[in-house]
């Protein structure tokens, strides 16, 4: 097919996405033109022409349609296609203001590769008072673990997030993150109630052959005081520096 | 010569599913042909069939399926990802560690922990399939099972298969072929699933089948494989 009929295909997959029941084994039509492209040699012309139909689709996409970027990134990804620069585009340039597709655009990003910088990340301020899940994991995976998982636990004190929400994301996070996860996992099972939400964290750690996450961490003499204090630290370090640069010019301070 | 009859040139074996189905009343046969009628060409004539057919799902017969009953699903694995990450809005990385993660547990830890992490979310959209001999769950391999359901076994699909109870409020019917729309060239009416070619030695006889409205996760009952 050529370009053009790729527009066509994309868009009306994404149109009829919402309002399609799933088939007999959940097929969707974005399920099913995903399956398409990936059958399509990734080296042919045809998959040029798709990638150049999918940053026509991508540029020109509803600027107010959460649904419809969830789709549309999820196809992107699915399908293995390169992408990552067009919806880069999309992001840095200001195009799209709605939190909620920029959360979207941001964990299709991550899974593509790109990490977000501590200062990005910082000026994403709706997004992450709206959907402090999405942009917690975004932080992880841009490797500002130590503060994303502090924020967590802040954010299981106000229930602005419960365990249930952490826990779909905990194998991911364990595989990626091992001890680290341990620290914090043991201060958020502090701080949630007993019993039902409580037993939510526990029962992973439990399945991944470790009934006890505080004994392993003490243990192991990686409290979460200790992180805490590393972080405190870090920042006297570097109101410090701010403090020395603004005596002493661009110089570092030598220790 | 009338749109309908058009139709019926055109998909000769779509129309004829429709036209035999016993389980549709003649009235629901001739509301179909009223709306292929009234089709003005500005859409294309399969959305304009899909758009019916989805509008007059679940007429057929409601069946007596007791809430304590597990039925069996199965599922394209590749949707399912897609379900994790659109209903709990996560990235695919963390919903293939999931199911990565669910697969390794025993069955009961898995069900209490798909309960747990996505007990909130549907299991699919507008419409579910799902066949009632939950021991085939148990007793027969992943890709037997694709076979016996009827389901495309092409080389890169791969499936999931779980087992579910139905809520008290959701009730099953026996599918008709405006459920079976998109899929009516491996579908008969009738009730039970279709075997394909390739295992009709084997399975001569298909599944009893129903669809029902989608159920949330927590209605799981026997683990995801």
């Amino acid at each position: 097919m050529a370009r053009n009929d790729w527009i066509v295909a994309i868009r009306s997959a994404l149109e009829a996405q919402p309002v399609t029941p799933s088939g007999r084994a959940g097929e969707t039509p974005v399920g099913n033109i995903t399956e398409r492209i990936t059958r399509i040699d990734p080296t042919s012309a045809e998959m040029l022409a798709i990638c150049s139909a999918l940053a026509e689709v991508v540029r020109s996409s509803p600027k107010d349609n959460p649904r419809w970027w969830r789709d549309l990134t999820n196809l992107i990804l699915f399908a293995n296609v390169p992408a990552k620069d067009v919806l880069s585009d999309v992001f840095y340039t200001d195009q799209i203001h709605e939190p909620e597709i920029r959360s979207i655009i941001m964990l299709a990003l991550v899974n593509l590769g790109h990490r977000f910088t501590p200062r990005e990340l910082g000026n994403e301020i709706e997004v992450k008072r709206l959907y402090p899940l999405q942009w917690t994991e975004c932080a992880v995976a841009s490797g500002e673990v130590d503060s994303a998982f502090h924020g967590l636990s802040g954010l299981l004190r106000t229930g602005a997030v419960t365990t249930r929400d952490i826990s779909s994301r905990l194998p991911l996070w364990y595989r990626k993150q091992g001890d680290t996860l341990l620290r914090y996992a043991s201060e958020w099972l502090e701080i949630v109630p007993p019993y039902e939400d409580r037993d939510v964290l526990l029962s992973f750690f439990r399945n991944i052959g470790i009934p006890n996450v505080k004994q392993r961490v003490e243990d192991a003499g990686m409290t979460v005081e200790a992180t805490t204090q590393r972080i405190e630290r870090d920042r006297d370090f570097l109101s410090d520096l701010k403090e020395h640069r603004r005596l002493n010019g661009n110089e570092f301070p030598v220790a | 010569m009338s749109q309908y009859a058009d139709f019926k040139d055109s998909y000769a074996l779509q129309a004829s599913k429709i036209e035999d189905d016993p389980q549709l009343m003649d009235a629901d046969k001739e509301l179909f042909r009223a709306h292929i009628e009234a089709w003005n060409a500005s859409s294309d004539i399969t959305q304009h069939v899909a758009d019916f057919c989805h509008e007059n799902q679940l007429r057929g017969p409601r069946l007596n399926v007791n809430h304590t009953e597990t039925l069996g699903h199965g599922h394209d694995k590749r949707e399912f990802l897609l379900l994790l990450t659109t209903g709990g809005a996560m990235t695919k990385d963390a919903a293939e560690e999931l199911l990565r993660y669910w697969t390794l547990l025993d069955d009961d830890e898995q069900v209490v922990e798909v309960h747990n992490q996505i007990g909130q979310q549907f299991m699919g959209q507008y419409l579910m399939w799902s066949f009632r001999d939950s021991t085939a769950l148990a007793d027969v391999p992943n890709a037997n099972l694709a076979c016996r359901l009827g389901l495309d076994e092409a080389p890169d699909k791969t499936y999931l298969f779980w087992g579910l109870r139905l809520p008290t409020a959701t009730g099953a019917h026996l599918p008709t072929a405006f459920d079976a729309w998109e899929h009516l060239d491996r579908w008969a009416p009738g009730g039970h699933t279709v075997p394909n070619e390739q295992c009709r030695d084997r399975y001569p006889d298909g599944f009893p089948e129903v669809v029902h409205r989608p159920v949330r996760f927590d209605s799981l009952s026997v683990s995801i494989r």
